[in-house]
């Protein structure tokens, strides 16, 4: 009885959010993926000027990855059918939140995918990269405790099928951000160093998002229902809880840090 | 931040792997590229371009054989601490390469010779 009302009230919550979400992604499509978004900060504070030349790489860059709103909608509206999906007492709680989140993250995917084929004409910095510089250690660290919370949770019976497809989620997108950390640079050759600065920035930017994205199901997951565990599991769910949290923590400053990094875009290009 | 950048042109009559070859050497000779600096992988630089890793390996290969880069098998490749030493004839014969396949490729879009004189002597004027 006590765990069948932590579960619906958790399921009515969690679909709540789903539906707040998708229904804003169809109705605005573009604020969460889209390049520009990733730099209104750093818009704020340049000139009329910089902030023309940076629209023109931006509005570049756009046209290259082909994303059109449309993309958005459907993970919008991937998030509405979860909110529903997630009140069927079927399927185990915190899977339809995993796929919505899965949803966005492949929005991110296809925009790398389909660059491949981007220009006639392609540019390329002269300095060895590697994924680990957009996916640092503390943002690997922070999934593998993520990781490591959802797989404690898979202790607890009730919850065991949740966990698993949440852990199964959290895997996939772990490897679409290690995919995008390694993805190649796009640039045009008409203003290279901005473009440069551009593609760096947006790939640490949703690198780090992806990331954050595959910690929200395991929080969602442990924070919602650890606190209704019986008391022979108290401790077992206090454990995943603060590592989830601490994880989910270390997630969310990286990708603000990413965001803030913008910021500085332009001084350290001729601009 | 990279300070130098590698442009591939699909319309040009240049084939890129000579576009790669020409543009790396240029920039070890001018300075931008510093002795011993790393260089991407060629699966890295192949992607970035957006072209075939084979054309890449192809520059770095004929790059290494002339003595502007070195490879250092798991550490990747780099520029040679001794790049060669550029006789006035290497450069003038570099130079002289250069404009013909730059001449070439404006005839083949449809200029004419004057056209293409009186422009290049338009910017070479001295101001």
């Amino acid at each position: 009885m006590h765990h069948a009302f932590a579960e619906l009230w958790a399921r009515g919550w969690t679909a709540m959010v789903l539906a707040a979400l998708g229904t804003f992604q169809v109705v605005r499509p573009g604020f969460f993926y889209t390049c520009s978004v990733y730099f209104d900060r750093a818009r704020k504070k340049l000139s009329p000027a910089q902030s023309e030349r940076l629209q023109r790489v931006l509005d570049a860059r756009s046209d290259a990855e082909g994303v059109s709103p449309n993309a958005e909608r459907y993970a919008g509206i991937v998030g509405i059918a979860m909110a529903g999906l997630e009140l069927v007492p079927a399927i185990p709680f915190g899977v339809p939140y995993a796929i919505y989140c899965l949803a966005g993250a492949l929005t991110i995917l296809s925009s790398y995918v389909q660059i491949r084929r981007a220009t006639q004409r392609r540019a390329a910095p002269l300095v060895p990269r590697s994924p680990f510089d957009a996916l640092p250690p503390a943002m690997i660290a922070a999934l593998a405790a993520c990781f490591s919370g959802v797989a404690l949770f898979a202790i607890y019976p009730p919850y065991r099928a949740g966990a698993i497809g949440v852990g199964a989620a959290m895997l996939i997108l772990a490897w679409i951000a290690w995919r995008i950390a390694g993805s190649q640079a796009v640039l045009f050759g008409d203003d290279p160093q901005l473009e440069y600065a551009v593609d760096e920035r947006l790939r640490a930017n949703r690198v780090s998002g992806t990331v954050a994205l595959a910690c929200a199901p395991a929080v969602v997951l442990v924070g919602t229902t650890a606190v209704w565990i019986p008391s022979a599991y108290q401790s077992l769910g206090a454990v995943a809880m603060l590592l989830t949290y601490v994880a989910f923590g270390v997630a969310m400053f990286v990708n603000l840090m990413a965001r803030r990094g913008a910021d500085r875009l332009l001084s350290r290009t001729n601009g | 931040m990279s300070d130098f950048f590698l442009v591939v042109d699909d319309t040009l009559e240049t084939p890129p792997y000579r576009q790669i070859v020409e543009q790396i050497r240029g920039a070890i000779e001018r300075g931008a590229l510093q002795p011993e600096t790393a260089l991407p992988t060629v699966r890295q630089l192949a992607g970035d371009l957006g072209i075939a890793p084979n054309t890449v390996a192809r520059a770095y290969t004929e790059l290494q054989s002339e003595g502007w880069l070195a490879s250092e098998g798991r550490r990747g490749t780099r520029v040679a601490s001794k790049t060669p030493a550029a006789s006035g004839g290497d450069r003038a014969r570099g130079l002289r390469d250069a404009i013909d396949r730059f001449v070439e490729s404006l005839r083949h879009r449809g200029f004419t010779p004057l056209e293409i004189a009186r422009e290049l002597a338009r910017i070479t004027e001295p101001s």
